[in-house]
């Protein structure tokens, strides 16, 4: 099967400084697949991420290798092509809920505008299918949500604000950037089951995380990133049981806290 | 002997549509902590950790309720005695950036507490940065950094040195560690747990990570809406809760390996 995205020997550097931020990137993801990609602070994972998705500005950064969606392009796209290919085929959930949404603009209105940019709808029938996603992911309340500014809402609401945006356009591919890391491990638990529900959907994912466990429950396959450069890649299995490089294995020890107690 | 009781807060909330209303962030909440001893607080957002935190250390007057610290109410002293106070009872925050001036240096941002509350000649303050220094594991080539120069992990070991230069008596870790990356987080949890061996303090660790909790402590305080729902001495793993809401939160952790997944 041909894959549905396919990203060859990715480079990002800074152009002024020409310092390299990520070297040389590879990986492919089939249909209904999830990537897990997993490193520390500053290892390049969001930045993968971004020049993927068109999202970095070209005057300060410079891009090589290619990244092919569907058999095409993204980087010989223009950027009006780009943007109705984001929200479209490929969405992002973000790290902080908190500011991904525009603080002076209702929710209800931002969930609308995002949807008719890519649809023709009408006001109505675009609130129906928000309202029906909203509830589908366990928010009851849609109306008083709708008409709620970002601040009223907590991180939890929001994240999942974030992700019916993601699910309302149907994509082919998600990309969830350290989605749960700012929220407690209970609605960081919510929002996994969110996403379990995601892959039974068909729909693949790009799940970026620093936490295992994350992994644990989504991945199928994960790649490991440090320093800008992926050191291990395997089934999630494999990484788990048996992972061959040393600094796959320091950061599964550190992410492991609660076994060192055994043993004390 | 750190000790609370009965302690409530609560908050005027003021709303367009509905008036005011209030809000009660804390409610009546009785514990004990002892000398040189480690406990961990752990609840969901929301559920008052950090506003009984504030409160324990001396920053947010309780509505009821009284803190006694070796038998005294730490709310009825005088803001000149509270503040001598603070000497042995200090306070780690969550955003260690916010938490530190960023026009001052790291050396002036530890040396701040050592200027205001005790009498060291400089000669002696710099000799005890130095040490804390050390202790925390900073480069002291660091000292003369600005904190938006320093890392996440960095940023937070200051914190954890200036509130460690008095070797405090009680000191409240305020989800410290929580927005730090796993291999930086295993690091300073490791600090901490060695600088209480040497510094015989009493430390509470507030999180909202079950492990980081059990990593930390074996005296556990779980917290929900407010109320302190459990209270778990000896916690070795995760069996020693008996709590439905103590379950639920270990229910819902990430599995540790594939093999677990449902």
């Amino acid at each position: 099967m041909k894959p549905l995205l396919e990203v060859n020997n990715l480079s990002i550097s800074l152009k002024k400084q020409g310092i390299p931020i990520v070297e040389g990137v590879s990986f492919q993801l089939k249909k209904g697949q999830i990537l897990g990609m997993i490193g520390e602070s500053g290892s390049g994972k969001s930045m993968t991420c971004r020049g993927i998705l068109g999202l970095l500005d070209t005057h300060r950064f410079s891009l090589s290798g290619t990244a092919s969606f569907q058999g095409q392009n993204l980087f010989q796209l223009t950027p009006k092509e780009m943007q109705m290919l984001r929200g479209e085929k490929i969405t992002m959930v973000m790290q902080n809920p908190m500011t991904a949404f525009d603080p002076v603009c209702k929710v209800g209105r931002q969930m609308l505008e995002t949807l008719r940019s890519h649809r023709k709808l009408s006001k109505v029938s675009a609130m129906k299918s928000i309202k029906a996603e909203l509830e589908r992911l366990g928010l009851a309340d849609t109306q008083r949500i709708m008409d709620s500014y970002p601040y009223e809402l907590s991180g939890g609401m929001l994240q999942r604000i974030m992700i019916a945006l993601a699910l309302l356009l149907s994509p082919e591919l998600i990309i969830a950037d350290e989605a749960t890391t700012a929220l407690d491990v209970r609605t960081q638990g919510a929002i996994l089951e969110e996403f379990s529900k995601i892959r039974e959907a068909g729909i693949a994912m790009i799940i970026v995380t620093h936490n295992f466990g994350v992994l644990a429950k989504l991945a199928d396959e994960v790649v490991v990133l440090k320093d800008g450069g992926i050191v291990e890649r395997g089934d999630v299995f494999e990484i788990f049981d048996k992972p061959t490089q040393g600094y796959t294995k320091k950061l599964l020890q550190a992410s492991n806290l609660r076994k060192e107690i055994s043993n004390a | 002997m750190l000790e609370v009781r009965h302690i409530t807060k609560q908050y005027t909330v003021k709303n367009q549509r509905k008036g005011e209303n209030v809000f009660t962030s804390v409610d009546d909440i009785s514990l004990k902590l002892k000398p040189d001893s480690s406990y961990a607080l752990i609840g969901e957002s929301g559920s008052g950790k950090s506003t009984l935190a504030m409160m324990m250390a001396a920053v947010l007057p309780p509505t009821h309720g009284e803190i006694l610290m070796d038998g005294k109410d730490i709310w009825k002293l005088t803001p000149k005695e509270r503040r001598r106070l603070r000497g042995d009872l200090q306070l780690v925050l969550q955003n260690s950036k916010g938490a530190l001036d960023p026009r001052k240096t790291v050396y002036q941002s530890i040396e701040e507490p050592l200027k205001n509350l005790c009498q060291l000649s400089r000669e002696e303050q710099q000799r005890t940065i130095y040490e804390i220094v050390e202790k925390v594991q900073l480069e002291k080539s660091l000292l003369t950094r600005k904190p938006n120069e320093l890392s996440g992990g960095q940023q937070s070991r200051v914190c954890i040195a200036r509130a460690m230069c008095l070797s405090p008596k009680f000191v409240i870790f305020d989800e410290s560690v929580s927005g730090l990356d796993v291999t930086v987080q295993k690091k300073v949890l490791d600090l901490l747990l060695e600088l209480r061996k040497e510094f015989h303090g009493t430390y509470l660790f507030i999180t909202h990570d079950i492990d980081v909790a059990l990593y930390m402590s074996d005296h556990i305080f779980v917290m929900k809406e407010g109320h302190l729902l459990d209270e778990v001495q000896n916690a070795l793993s995760y069996d020693a809760f008996q709590h439905p809401y103590s379950r639920e939160l270990i229910a819902s952790l990430p599995p540790k390996s594939p093999h677990y997944r449902l």
